[in-house]
C-alpha cells in the first residue's frame, strides 16, 4: 500500500502523533460520528502522557475555548483537528491547560494543549483522542494510517497524499 | 434566502454539531452556505469556520443559503442548528 502511495508521484505529507500512547483504529473511538469516519478520516491513540503537541509546523485554525480540541493548518491547506477524549466538551475545560491561541504560528513539537489524565479518567470521559483531517476533500486523494505505540512528535501515523 | 435561528444545543456549536452543519451543507454542491453571527459571515462547508464563529447556547446564528435548492438546504441545516444534539445526556 505504501509503495502505490510514493509510486504516485504527488507529494505525501507524514503526520507524526500529536500525543504518546497506542495508535488505534478510528473504529475503535466510542462515538459513532469519528468511529464512521464522518469527522474525516484519521487514527485514534489512547494517551499515556496528557500532552498535545504540534505535528508539523501551523497556524492555529482553531481551539475550542474549553481547550478539548485544536485545528492545525499546515501550509498545504490541510487542516489537522485533534479531539482529546470523548465528550469532554460536558468538562467545560476542567482539567485541559490550552497554551496557544487562535492565529498563534506553532512550530513541529510544541506543546499545544496539557490534559490532565486522572481527571478526565475520574469524571467518565473516554481518554481515546481521534486525529483526523478536518477538510479531506479539499486537502488529500488518499491516506494510509499506522497503528501501534507512538511517541509524540516522532512517530508518524497518518500518511497523507496531498491534493496539490 | 435567510432564517436566524436560537442555537438550542446546551453545549453550543462544539465540534460534532458543527461537523454534521458542514456535512449537510456539502449535499448542496452548486449552493453558497452562510453561517453569520455578530457581523462575522463564514462558509458553512469548512469546519474551521464554522467552529470558528463560537457560537454557544441561546446564541442567534442567521443562515444564509444561495443558490439551487435554497429551501431544502436552509431546512435541513436550520434543523441542525435548532436541534438540542447532546440530548438530555450532556452533563451542561
Amino acid at each position: 500500500m505504501f509503495g502505490k502511495l510514493f509510486k504516485a508521484k504527488k507529494e505525501t505529507f507524514t503526520i507524526r502523533a500529536p500525543i504518546t500512547g497506542k495508535a488505534v483504529s478510528l473504529t475503535e473511538v466510542p462515538d459513532e460520528a469519528f468511529a464512521a469516519g464522518h469527522m474525516g478520516k484519521g487514527i485514534a491513540i489512547e494517551p499515556t502522557v496528557g500532552k498535545v503537541v504540534a505535528p508539523f509546523d501551523a497556524i492555529v485554525a482553531h481551539i475550542i475555548h474549553t481547550n478539548h480540541a485544536v485545528i492545525l493548518e499546515h501550509a498545504s491547506g490541510l487542516q489537522l483537528l485533534i479531539h482529546v477524549g470523548i465528550n469532554t466538551v460536558a468538562m467545560k475545560g476542567e482539567g485541559f491547560n490550552g497554551l496557544v491561541q487562535m492565529g498563534d504560528q506553532v512550530r513541529a513539537g510544541q506543546t499545544l494543549i496539557e490534559f490532565d489524565i486522572e481527571k478526565i479518567r475520574t469524571a467518565g470521559y473516554p481518554l481515546i483522542t481521534p486525529v483526523v483531517i478536518a477538510n479531506e476533500d479539499e486537502a488529500v486523494t488518499e491516506t494510509e494510517v499506522v497503528e501501534g505505540k507512538v511517541t509524540a512528535g516522532q512517530d508518524a501515523v497518518i500518511h497523507a497524499v496531498l491534493a496539490k | 434566502m435567510q432564517q436566524t435561528f436560537t442555537i438550542a444545543n446546551l453545549l453550543g456549536l462544539h465540534v460534532r454539531p458543527a461537523k454534521q452543519i458542514v456535512e449537510a451543507a456539502k449535499k448542496y454542491p452548486n449552493t453558497q452556505v452562510f453561517v453569520e453571527k455578530d457581523g462575522k459571515k463564514n462558509s458553512a462547508k469548512s469546519l474551521v469556520n464554522v467552529l470558528t464563529l463560537g457560537a454557544k447556547h441561546g446564541d442567534a446564528v442567521t443562515l444564509i443559503v444561495e443558490g439551487e435548492q435554497e429551501a431544502a438546504a436552509l431546512a435541513e441545516i436550520g434543523a441542525i442548528l435548532s436541534a438540542n444534539i447532546d440530548g438530555h445526556g450532556a452533563k451542561a
